[in-house]
C-alpha cells in the first residue's frame, strides 16, 4: 500500500516516554526499582513490569510489594506505548527508609514536567510547519483568522507553562501545571484536526499527560 | 445502593430512558471494554436485538435516530459506533439514491447486519468538499473508474457496502456520489485497485477509522447515485443536507456518553463528598439543558435539513460540554478514576474523538455565525 502522506508528527528518540522513564528510574533510583509510587498509584513501563518483584519508591523510601499486594490495569493504548497504570493495594514491606527519597522523588516530578514541556514544544514546531503547508479553501490554514487566534492562545499558555517551570530559586507551583498542559494539548489537537487522533499525536499525549499529571503532579503536594 | 451491572445502575438507566432502552444500554455496557480492545469483535454480536434495531432503520426521523444514539451511547458511545447500521451512508442513500438503489442498500444492511462507510475526507483537504481531489472518470457507457485517496473513514476497512464522493469535473456541480457494493469491494481488493487500511487511533476505536486508496478502481455505471436528480440536487447541496441530518446524532451520542459517565461516577464510586455531589448535580443540569437544545435542533432539521445554524451550535456545545464533564469528574476523583476504573480510563480518551466527527467546533461556529448574521442582515434589509 502506498505511504500515508499525512505529514504526521514523529517524536525524536529523546522524546520516547517509556524509554526516558526507564532511563531516569535506573539512573536515579537503581535498575532494580520498578516504579515511583504516589498516593498508592503509579505508572509502569513494560520492561519494568516484566521484573519478578515489584520494588517501588516513594518519598519515604523503598519497599517491596508481593504479587497480590498491587494491581496493574492494562489499557490497549497504554500497552501500545509500553505503559500501564497501577495501584498498591496493601501496606508494603518497607526495605529502606531515607529522607533523601523526598528529593529524589521530587526530581522525578521535575523530570516528567520537563518531558511534557519538551514534547509540547517539539509538536508545536511540527504543527506550525504543517499549518503553513496545508491548503484549505485555496489558502494555507495558518492564514485563517480562527487558526491564528487559536495559535495565539497556544503561545500564551506555553509562555505561562514556561514561566511556571522556570521559576528560579522558587518552588514550582505544581497545581497549575495539569490544567495548563491539558489546555495546551487540547489546543494542539484542535489545530491539528483529525490526524491528532492517530497514535503518537496530540490526543494520545493529551490523554497520557493527563494520566501522568493526575498520578504524579495534581494537588500540588510533593510526592 | 442498587446492584450495578458493569458500573451501570439499571434502575437509573430505566428511569432515564425507559425499560426497552435499558436492555440496549446494558448490551453496550457489557461489551464496552471488549470493543475497545478488539473493535472488529462486534461481528460476534451482530444479531443482537440492539443491532437488529439499528439495521432496520430505513426512514427514521432525525429525532428518533438521535434518541437511539443517546441511549446506546449511555452504555458506551464506542459500541454504538462499532455497531453495524446504515449510518451516514444510509443518510446519503436516503437523500440521493433512486428507489432501486435504496432498496438494494437497505435490504443488504438489514439482511447481512454489516457495517457501512462513507468516503468523503481526503488527506490533503480534510472534509472540505469543494477541494475534493478523488476523480471519477467515465470509461464507457457502462463503466466508471475511481482514483484517489480517502482517510478517516468510519468502517472504511471492514464496511461491506458504502458511499464514496468523488469529482467528475470542476466546481460544486462536479461532485458525484457512488455506491460501492460488496462485490465491487471484493473485486477491487483482488485486483489490487482498492486498498483498505485501519488507522491506529486513540479514541472511539470502534469506528475502525480507515484509509482507502483507489487506483483505477472500476465500478459499474449503475452505482452512480442520483441520476434521476438534477446535477445541483445531487452534488454539494445534498452533502450539506446529509451532514446536517447526521450532526444531531453525533451530538446525541456525545451527550449520552457524558451522561453515562456522570451516572457511573455517581453510582459506582463510593464516598463522594457533599461538594462533589453538588458538582454532579450542576453538570447534570447542564446536560439536561443541552439535551433540550439538541432535540429542538433535531426537530428543526427534520422540518428543514438546510436550516443548520441550531444543529451546528448544538454539536459544538455538546462536544465542549462532554469534554468538560469528563475533565471535571476526573479532576475530582483523581488517579483512582484512572487506575481502578477501566471504563473511566477508556472514556477519558474516547471523548476527545467527538470533536472531529461531522465537522470540528471551529467549523460549526463559523456556520453558526454565517447563518445568524445572514438572518440579521435579511431582517435589516427588510426594515
Amino acid at each position: 500500500m502506498s505511504k500515508f502522506n499525512l505529514n504526521l508528527y514523529e517524536a525524536p528518540e529523546e522524546l520516547r516516554l517509556e524509554f526516558k522513564i526507564n532511563e531516569f528510574i535506573d539512573s536515579v533510583f537503581g535498575a532494580d526499582v520498578t516504579a515511583v509510587v504516589r498516593n498508592d498509584f503509579f505508572l509502569l513501563t513494560k520492561p519494568k513490569e516484566a521484573k519478578t518483584a515489584f520494588r517501588g519508591v516513594d518519598r519515604l523510601g523503598m519497599f517491596i510489594c508481593r504479587e497480590h499486594e498491587y494491581y496493574v490495569l492494562h489499557d490497549p493504548i497504554l500497552s501500545r506505548r509500553g505503559l500501564a497504570v497501577g495501584c498498591k493495594l496493601k501496606e508494603e514491606c518497607r526495605e529502606v527508609t531515607d529522607k533523601n527519597y523526598d528529593k529524589k522523588t521530587l526530581s522525578y516530578q521535575k523530570f516528567l514536567i520537563n518531558f511534557e514541556m519538551a514534547w509540547l514544544e517539539s509538536y508545536m514546531r511540527h504543527l506550525k510547519n504543517s499549518l503553513i503547508e496545508r491548503i484549505s479553501e485555496g489558502s494555507p490554514i495558518i492564514q485563517k483568522e480562527v487558526v491564528r487566534q487559536s495559535w495565539a492562545d497556544l503561545v500564551e499558555r506555553m509562555e505561562s507553562l514556561r514561566q511556571v517551570i522556570n521559576q528560579e530559586g522558587q518552588q514550582i507551583e505544581y497545581f497549575v501545571i495539569p490544567s495548563l498542559v491539558e489546555e495546551i494539548c487540547s489546543l494542539l489537537a484542535k489545530l491539528a484536526g483529525g490526524r491528532a487522533l492517530l497514535s503518537g499525536q496530540a490526543v494520545e499525549m493529551l490523554w497520557i499527560f493527563n494520566i501522568i499529571n493526575r498520578i504524579y503532579i495534581a494537588s500540588g503536594d510533593a510526592l | 445502593m442498587n446492584n450495578l451491572y458493569f458500573g451501570l445502575d439499571l434502575n437509573l438507566a430505566e428511569m432515564r430512558y425507559g425499560t426497552e432502552a435499558a436492555m440496549d444500554i446494558a448490551f453496550a455496557r457489557r461489551i464496552a471494554l471488549g470493543m475497545d480492545t478488539d473493535p472488529l469483535g462486534i461481528d460476534y454480536y451482530r444479531f443482537e436485538p440492539t443491532i437488529t434495531k439499528l439495521c432496520k432503520d430505513r426512514d427514521g426521523s432525525c429525532v428518533e435516530r438521535s434518541k437511539l444514539a443517546e441511549i446506546i451511547a449511555y452504555g458506551d458511545a464506542n459500541v454504538f459506533l462499532a455497531c453495524p447500521n446504515p449510518s451516514l451512508a444510509g443518510g446519503a442513500i436516503r437523500e440521493i439514491a433512486d428507489q432501486e438503489q435504496k432498496k438494494y442498500f437497505f435490504d443488504f444492511v438489514e439482511e447481512t447486519h454489516c457495517t457501512t462507510f462513507t468516503g468523503i475526507t481526503e488527506p490533503q483537504h480534510g472534509s472540505d468538499v469543494a477541494s475534493l481531489e478523488t476523480q471519477l472518470a467515465k470509461i464507457d457507457v457502462n463503466t466508471y473508474q475511481i482514483t484517489g485517496e480517502k482517510c478517516f473513514i468510519t468502517h472504511g476497512f471492514d464496511g461491506k457496502i458504502g458511499v464514496v464522493v468523488a469529482r467528475t469535473g470542476s466546481g460544486p456541480l462536479g461532485i458525484q456520489s457512488v455506491m460501492l457494493k460488496e462485490e465491487d469491494l471484493k473485486r477491487g481488493e483482488e485486483e489490487g485497485t482498492l486498498q483498505r487500511e485501519m488507522l491506529p487511533i486513540v479514541g472511539l476505536r470502534g469506528t475502525c477509522l480507515s484509509r482507502i486508496v483507489f487506483h483505477n478502481f472500476i465500478i459499474p455505471a449503475e452505482n452512480l447515485l442520483g441520476k434521476h436528480l438534477r446535477v445541483s440536487q445531487r452534488g454539494m447541496f445534498s452533502l450539506i443536507k446529509i451532514f446536517n441530518r447526521m450532526r444531531p446524532c453525533v451530538a446525541a451520542f456525545s451527550l449520552g456518553q457524558a451522561q453515562g459517565m456522570l451516572d457511573y461516577v455517581a453510582t459506582a464510586i463510593s464516598h463522594l463528598t457533599w461538594s462533589q455531589r453538588c458538582l454532579l448535580r450542576s453538570l447534570n443540569a447542564e446536560l439536561s439543558y443541552a439535551r433540550s437544545n439538541l432535540y429542538a435542533s433535531a426537530k428543526i432539521i427534520d422540518e428543514n435539513p438546510l436550516d443548520s445554524a441550531s444543529v451546528s451550535l448544538v454539536k459544538a456545545q455538546v462536544t465542549r460540554l462532554t469534554e468538560r464533564v469528563c475533565s471535571r469528574l476526573l479532576n475530582q476523583i483523581g488517579a483512582v478514576a484512572l487506575c481502578a476504573h477501566p471504563l473511566l480510563l477508556k472514556w477519558s480518551r474516547d471523548i476527545y474523538a467527538f470533536e472531529y466527527m461531522e465537522g470540528t467546533s471551529d467549523m460549526q461556529k463559523r456556520n453558526v455565525s454565517q447563518k445568524y448574521l445572514a438572518r440579521t442582515l435579511v431582517g435589516m434589509n427588510q426594515k
